[in-house]
């Protein structure tokens, strides 16, 4: 029983000795996004984080209208109701 | 008596309703494997995003269920379930296996590269990998014929199963860091280990048979209770909420 024992070690570290020759220590030691701990792709690109976001408020809410050169006079019931 | 009655009338009830839980991790994963297998668009990438917290998962907490079945006789006398221990063991190594299986042939999209990759190709999969090829010897020695071949090196190779719990700790430190999963295992290991630390296995053993010091062991049995639901409700309640969208087959994409 230690001859399977110690077979099954040697696989499962001949698999991540040929894998670490094969990709290197820090692709190795990397965990992809998503992956555990790490936050996944759509948390971390900028361009789907931004178009995630909810609208500004400033995209919201329309320009103020540019004021005349001249003032009008204004009915003061109405301009109440406007608030 | 408590232990007696346990042992004589519903023991065997329980058995049969631990038994059925160890079903649950297949059951779940049954609905993407069968699409996958019918060949239906989408499934493979299904399997891919649940296999790790379906499968792994659930290896985990039949694992830990496994190691509770020798602090639990210590603790109460009980000796029902202790045939449970074998069950869940083997249960155990089913469940790794298929979650490793699953894992090389379907996470190309997280791990780009052979079958070999997906399963060696970064240090936490590694560890996962060596955690389940231990488990080998295990279940090839978990009968009682292997146990009368072995006589009293038998022990010694079921003292594996520490190394496994070693690696598979290892596993969720590098996945998870110092947070939820990984501490979340620890709190459940905590009472588990402290209660297989032999002076403390033969004090609570000699105290229970003798009868004494009933209010300290009450104590300390809560205390530990506590901690260790502490990490094993939310382990199982990880299970429940990415084993029923996996069931339904609209996976939880992280």
């Amino acid at each position: 029983m230690d001859g399977v024992t110690v077979a099954c070690v040697a696989l499962a570290l001949a698999i991540g000795t040929g894998q670490l020759v094969r990709e290197g220590l820090q692709e190795f030691l990397y965990r992809p996004p998503g992956v555990g701990a790490s936050p996944s792709e759509a948390e971390t690109a900028p361009g789907v984080a931004e178009a995630q976001l909810p609208p500004q408020t400033a995209q919201l809410v329309p320009n103020a209208p540019v004021p005349s050169a001249t003032p009008v006079q204004r009915d003061r019931h109405h301009a109440a109701h406007n608030r | 008596m408590v232990a007696d009655l346990a042992d004589r009338g519903y023991g065997a009830i329980g058995v049969w309703f631990l038994r059925a839980l160890l079903l649950i991790p297949f059951v779940l994963m049954a609905p993407e494997v069968g699409s996958a297998i019918l060949g239906r668009p989408g499934a493979v990438a299904n399997i891919s995003a649940s296999v790790a917290d379906v499968l792994g998962t659930s290896t985990f907490l039949i694992f830990v269920l496994m190691l509770t079945v020798t602090p639990l006789r210590t603790i109460t006398g009980w000796r029902w379930h202790l045939i449970l221990r074998r069950d869940y063991g083997i249960a155990m190594f089913a469940t790794a296996a298929l979650d490793i299986t699953l894992a090389a042939t379907t996470t190309g999209d997280t791990f780009p590269g052979t079958p070999l990759t997906r399963v060696g190709g970064h240090s936490f999969l590694v560890a996962g990998t060596l955690s389940t090829l231990l488990l080998v010897p295990l279940v090839i020695t978990a009968n009682r014929p292997a146990q009368q071949w072995l006589g009293r090196h038998w022990k010694s190779v079921q003292r594996l199963t520490y190394a496994v719990w070693a690696m598979i700790l290892v596993h969720l430190f590098l996945l998870f860091g110092l947070t939820s999963i990984f501490l979340d295992a620890l709190a459940v290991s905590a009472p588990l280990a402290l209660m297989r630390v032999p002076p403390v296995r033969r004090w609570w053993d000699s105290a229970r048979r003798a009868d004494r010091h009933r209010a300290l062991r009450a104590v300390a049995a809560a205390v530990m209770l506590t901690v260790f639901a502490s990490g094993f409700v939310p382990l199982a309640r990880e299970l429940a909420e990415r084993g029923a969208a996996a069931f339904v087959q609209q996976p939880v994409r992280d």
